[in-house]
């Protein structure tokens, strides 16, 4: 007999981030064209946000500390066209990514659903009611969420992020070092700390989807609790399940939020060490006031996007571990044979 | 109750749940305080040092690693400590909301819960509760943080030079006025997309819970259109908040753009008539972007907050609805006598039971026999008060039944309904439901044993190797149609019932096993008044009395021979059914 039980189906190896957005890729590949044009409107939004500090950075070197007004007219100019380009932008960036986002939902629905209608009764006899219920409403909204909100942010995010990293190198490549060491070991302590907090996230949602099984159960067998008068196995079963929610949640909750305090600081240090060495360049003739000034606003620029991610990276564990749930129903084949 | 009561009744009990954990909220918006002013000090030191350099061309190494290094360890120590507190708030607002739900519902009728339907509640027991639990910890900290960043990058700004400050300030009222023309329009946009979800879960549960009759009448298609017209609704509303959100962004990060040319302009022609130094104007600049993403914030937390706000109605109305407690307090031994006078049932301005009289005596055999849909079942419901009749009277013993002790009646009444209903737990329980608490445990075997016996459990018990502790799954899915009904028969059993109501007991069970269940019925269980809802005449034939219901109105009643005399319906059903037998 084929096994349509969703718990002890393994799960595909669903760690890797690439592996996911491949599998995410069917999905979007309709709306292949938005998705162009979205991608060369994040670039230019990035493009801009990475030349406007630097065109701050020169008004201030250049123009501001050598009283040339003739000159900070003109970086007024160039930052009202970019800032110009960063809103346009930003208008469509979001307007294109919900689009996008909204249809991949309504996909992912459709096929969901499409899916559980062409499955046997036997998947829905070894799975609980309330269990696929939970996998297909909470784990589908974790998604929802995921893409509705987490995944623009992300985008545009990322693209600054990487653009930004790019550029401070060309500025000066001994202080672009220094800001970047900090978001090295960043990346090692999200590498060590996203599989524990994905497995915390699924606990989670698991401990969320046997509550919910359970409600699921008790509300359909009501007329039985009312008529045999056992409100109180109504009441206990539902309360065993609920705490164990609340010890699963808690530490999953409390793991997402670590990485915001850690993005947070690892900026800092990043601006420390920056003004340390920067002060060092400078009383060695290599940088001016300035410069540094500009490469400081560089250096925040940096990491303020990153510490979004931070914030948002619990959210991407999330709507990862919810994918993986959802994937497991997806990937069942009915083993009905089709006459013809 | 009039829609303004309601709200205030709402935004009060959410400002009580708020409060409750007061102490716990208090203790995080300190901890906030000191992770954010660590936050707050370190643009302005920044801007120290260079200005400190500049004039003395030294580098004051130690005291720049010391001081900045310090205050942010201070800062990620003291946020860490408020992320795990915020966290513990959270989740326990949520299991005390979900908590107070059960045992709001565990109190209810089962008409409450039907009316309500399983899946409204479901999505209430999650997606609502998670919208108010986020916005009670996260929510008002964050809220908080970003008015303290807001307050002090503020203050930070006009301390340095106020009149530059000034004129960059007037962006915040400006941002305030768009926010509060775009926001009316997300609040309404919210609400329906909470509905809508509710509608997607329902058709999704439904597709669930029916699975099997789905396929049976092959109806697939339709489920999936039905699912379609909703699903493209959730995207069409929430593309709308999409549009609102995309207008709204970017117009803030406008205004906060021209406040940066403003600086870079007034502030740079400062700089040059040495009115500001340059380590002022870089902290100038670096509090301006400070003061960005709050704004930010704050716009997403009032959306969070209409959000929960809406979520914590819905969960309200299910804590503070009404409990019906029958009022009932006669405590009767109930001998089995049953009479429906005049009792006429109404749903949605439909007639279903139409002036419906009749009597049955005390330890008699009686059927209730007609067609699907004819009403059979809604008699049932009233009779086992489950549900309650629009008029007419019904009497036990000659009591009126809303007059009795309802744990006295459920004590005597052994109902086995329709549909199998099997709880996720052991054998044992399952037919022990009721009088799981019974403190003579010899008498709970007797009573065990007999029910076993009577529904012919015997056999399926011996088959399975954990006995009576096997635990059953959910649908019962390792047990058949007709061992399913055996084991509700069982539990109804176990209560040592004066009346039995069985509906539709027959269907999934095989002729001779019936007649031996019903001869071990009288047998053991002897002076017990038995009504049963059926549709095949051959296996009632010689019960005391039939009733014949029709399209919810008692057409006949009397013995199998009075009604092939007198009633013309009931003559052609018995015929119809004495051929296709044949």
């Amino acid at each position: 007999m084929t096994n349509y039980d969703l718990n002890t189906l393994k799960e595909r190896k669903s760690k890797d981030l690439m592996v996911n957005l491949i599998d995410l890729w069917s999905y979007l590949k309709s709306d292949r064209n938005l998705l162009i044009i979205a991608f060369i409107v994040v670039i230019l939004n990035s493009l801009a946000g990475i030349v406007t500090p630097y065109v701050i950075a020169t008004a201030v070197d250049q123009h501001i500390s050598t009283g040339n007004y003739n000159g900070i007219m003109v970086d007024i100019l160039q930052l009202s066209g970019l800032y110009l380009i960063t809103v346009v932008c930003g208008f469509l960036q979001s307007r294109l990514m919900g689009n996008i986002s909204q249809n991949t939902l309504l996909k992912l629905r459709d096929r969901l659903f499409k899916k559980i209608q062409s499955l046997p009764i036997a998947f829905f006899n070894q799975n609980k009611a309330g269990e696929l219920m939970s996998r297909l409403n909470n784990d589908t909204d974790k998604l929802n969420q995921f893409l509705s909100e987490s995944l623009i942010r992300f985008v545009g995010n990322f693209f600054v992020i990487f653009g930004i990293g790019i550029f401070i190198f060309y500025l000066n490549f001994k202080l672009a070092l220094v800001t970047l060491s900090a978001s090295v070991c960043l990346l090692f302590i999200t590498n060590v700390l996203s599989p524990w907090i994905k497995n915390l996230n699924t606990k989670s949602l698991a401990a969320i989807g046997d509550f919910e099984s359970s409600v699921q159960e008790n509300l359909t067998n009501f007329k039985v609790i009312a008529a045999f008068n056992r409100r109180d196995y109504f009441y206990k079963n539902l309360e065993n399940k609920n705490q164990i929610i609340f010890k699963n949640s808690f530490w999953s909750e409390f793991a997402g939020n670590l990485f915001k305090p850690i993005y947070d600081f690892a900026g800092n240090i990043a601006q420390i060490l920056v003004l340390l060495y920067g002060l060092y360049l400078i009383s060695t003739g290599e940088l001016s006031i300035g410069f540094l000034i500009g490469f400081i606003s560089y250096t925040q620029k940096f990491y303020e996007p990153l510490r979004i991610l931070g914030s948002i990276w619990a959210n991407i564990q999330s709507a990862i571990a919810a994918w993986g749930r959802v994937k497991q129903i997806l990937n069942l084949e009915s083993n009905l044979k089709v006459i013809k | 109750m009039d829609k303004k009561k309601d709200l205030k009744s709402i935004n009060s009990t959410f400002l009580k749940l708020i409060l409750k954990h007061r102490n716990q909220i208090i203790l995080l918006l300190i901890l906030a305080l000191l992770a954010n002013i660590s936050g707050l000090i370190i643009p302005r030191l920044l801007g120290n040092y260079i200005d400190y350099y500049n004039q003395t061309k030294t580098i004051d190494w130690s005291n720049i690693l010391l001081v900045l290094g310090g205050l942010s360890a201070f800062a990620l120590v003291f946020t860490v400590i408020q992320s795990a507190l915020s966290s513990f708030v959270a989740e326990k607002v949520g299991t005390e909301l979900r908590q107070s739900l059960s045992e709001s519902i565990s109190k209810q009728t089962n008409l409450y819960v039907v009316n309500q339907t399983p899946s409204k509640l479901l999505t209430i027991f999650t997606s609502d509760v998670d919208a108010v639990k986020n916005i009670v910890s996260q929510g008002i900290v964050t809220a908080f943080s970003a008015i303290l960043i807001l307050f002090g990058s503020t203050f930070a700004l006009i301390q340095i030079k106020w009149d530059l400050a000034l004129m960059v300030l007037i962006i915040i009222p400006l941002i305030v006025l768009v926010f509060s023309q775009i926001f009316g329009r997300i609040g309404s946009q919210f609400r329906l997309a909470q509905q809508n979800l509710e509608k997607i879960n329902r058709i999704i549960n439904e597709s669930i819970v029916a699975a099997s009759l789905i396929r049976v009448l092959n109806s697939q298609k339709s489920e999936i259109k039905k699912f379609n017209h909703v699903n493209q609704a959730s995207k069409d509303i929430n593309l709308g908040i999409v549009k609102l959100f995309s207008t709204l962004i970017p117009i803030i990060t406008l205004l906060s753009n021209i406040a940066t040319l403003f600086i870079l302009y007034y502030g740079g022609k400062l700089v040059i008539q040495n009115e500001l130094s340059l380590g002022q104007f870089s902290a100038f600049l670096s509090y301006l972007s400070l003061l960005i993403t709050p704004i930010f914030l704050l716009s997403f937390i009032s959306t969070g907050f209409t959000r929960a706000l809406i979520s914590f109605g819905r969960i309200y109305e299910i804590t503070s609805a009404e409990i019906q407690t029958p009022n009932g307090n006669l405590k009767l031994d109930i001998k089995g006598g049953v009479e429906f006078k005049n009792v006429n049932l109404e749903f949605d301005g439909r007639k279903v039971l139409n002036n419906l009289n009749f009597n049955i005596k005390a330890g008699t055999k009686t059927a209730l026999l007609g067609p699907t849909a004819a009403g059979k079942t809604q008699i049932f419901n009233i009779l086992s008060g489950l549900n309650k009749a629009s008029s007419g009277e019904i009497f036990i013993d000659g009591h009126k039944i809303q007059d009795i002790d309802s744990n006295s009646f459920y004590n005597q009444v052994g109902l086995v309904f329709q549909d199998s209903i099997i709880f996720n737990t052991t054998l044992r329980e399952n037919i022990l439901f009721k009088n799981i608490e019974e403190s003579d445990p010899e008498t709970l075997e007797i009573k065990l044993k007999n029910a076993i016996y009577t529904a012919a459990l015997d056999d399926l018990i011996s088959s399975l190797p954990d006995g009576l502790d096997t635990i059953i799954s959910e649908r019962g899915a390792n047990l058949s149609g007709g061992q399913k009904q055996r084991l509700m028969l069982a539990r109804a059993l176990a209560l040592n019932p004066k009346l039995l109501l069985l509906d539709d007991f027959t269907a999934r069970v095989d002729i001779s096993t019936e007649k031996l269940i019903l001869e071990r019925l009288f047998e053991t269980y002897p002076g017990i008044t038995l009504i049963s809802i059926t549709q095949k005449i051959e296996p009632i034939k010689g019960y005391d009395q039939i009733l014949l219901v029709m399209e919810s109105e008692l057409l006949a009643h009397g013995t199998h021979e009075e009604l092939i005399n007198k009633s013309l319906e009931y003559r052609q059903i018995w015929e119809s059914q004495q051929s296709s037998e044949n």
